[in-house]
């Protein structure tokens, strides 16, 4: 089992709910059960909502997307020609407390993808891209749990 | 989408908003600016019906976040409940369970705002 789609989309909020329903009908035929499934569209949402919204500043962008599934994993890639992002950005912890104390408005996405996904890391490295972010989930054997 | 996110109101500064459905970023900003001017007007406790509520993301949460930042200093309070297990587990990785009250029953969401 193998299979890879692109998708190509505008960073418009509007075009978010195109995505989970590429995500969706990827996984229907995999091992990911309903409550997995359900999860990995929340994190790719998360992380592609985070470049919708801050890779181009308020201008007008392409991203573009790849997925794929195959026996092992299921990965999107995430693509943007927009300001470079830090990595650094990414949380490993989420104070709630501090959140609300500062009213801060970011971070909680970024926090569920990175929980939520097996492994999630950002490129910069490319030829036709100034970021890429790629997160990764390991497909579940039958019956079983990823680990 | 948005015009279903009307919040009721139960009594002095107490008000009942049901969601439904998904959540997403691309159906927040109407339901923020809604809470918001409830806030204004003096939203001191919101319960929240969260039974037909299917997913939420972090631009949904955020909305709570920031209505809980106004709110707060003046004992305001959130109450959700009926949540279901993929929306508990976000509730559980964000932590919000522990500074927004998360029940299986109405009545005792309800009486969390007290």
């Amino acid at each position: 089992m193998s299979q890879e789609r692109l998708l190509t989309i505008s960073n418009q909020s509007k075009n978010l709910s195109e995505v989970r329903q590429v995500v969706a009908e990827m996984l229907e035929p995999s091992t990911f059960d309903r409550k997995q499934t359900n999860e990995i569209i929340l994190a790719v949402d998360e992380g592609l909502a985070n470049v919708v919204e801050h890779a181009y500043q308020g201008g007008l962008g392409e991203i573009k997307l790849i997925f794929g599934l195959d026996d092992d994993s299921f990965r999107v890639h995430v693509r943007d020609n927009g300001i470079l992002f830090e990595p650094s950005e990414l949380r490993d912890a989420v104070d709630i407390h501090a959140h609300i104390k500062k009213g801060l408005k970011g971070g909680l996405g970024l926090f569920l993808m990175k929980r939520i996904m097996d492994d999630v890391y950002y490129t910069h490295d490319g030829p036709d891209y100034v970021n890429e972010l790629v997160m990764v989930k390991k497909v579940p054997a039958v019956g079983g749990e990823t680990s | 989408m948005p015009e279903a996110y009307q919040a009721k109101p139960l009594d002095a500064g107490r008000y009942e908003l049901t969601l439904a459905g998904r959540v997403y970023a691309d159906a927040t900003p109407q339901l923020k600016d809604h809470l918001m001017a409830l806030a204004d007007q003096g939203l001191r406790g919101l319960l929240v019906d969260a039974s037909d509520l299917e997913q939420i993301d972090s631009s949904g949460l955020n909305v709570f976040v920031s209505l809980l930042k106004r709110i707060r200093p003046d004992g305001g309070k959130i109450a959700f409940y009926g949540l279901n297990p993929n929306i508990q587990r976000v509730f559980e990785i964000t932590k919000l369970a522990t500074v927004m009250s998360v029940e299986v029953e109405r009545s005792a969401a309800l009486g969390s705002l007290a």
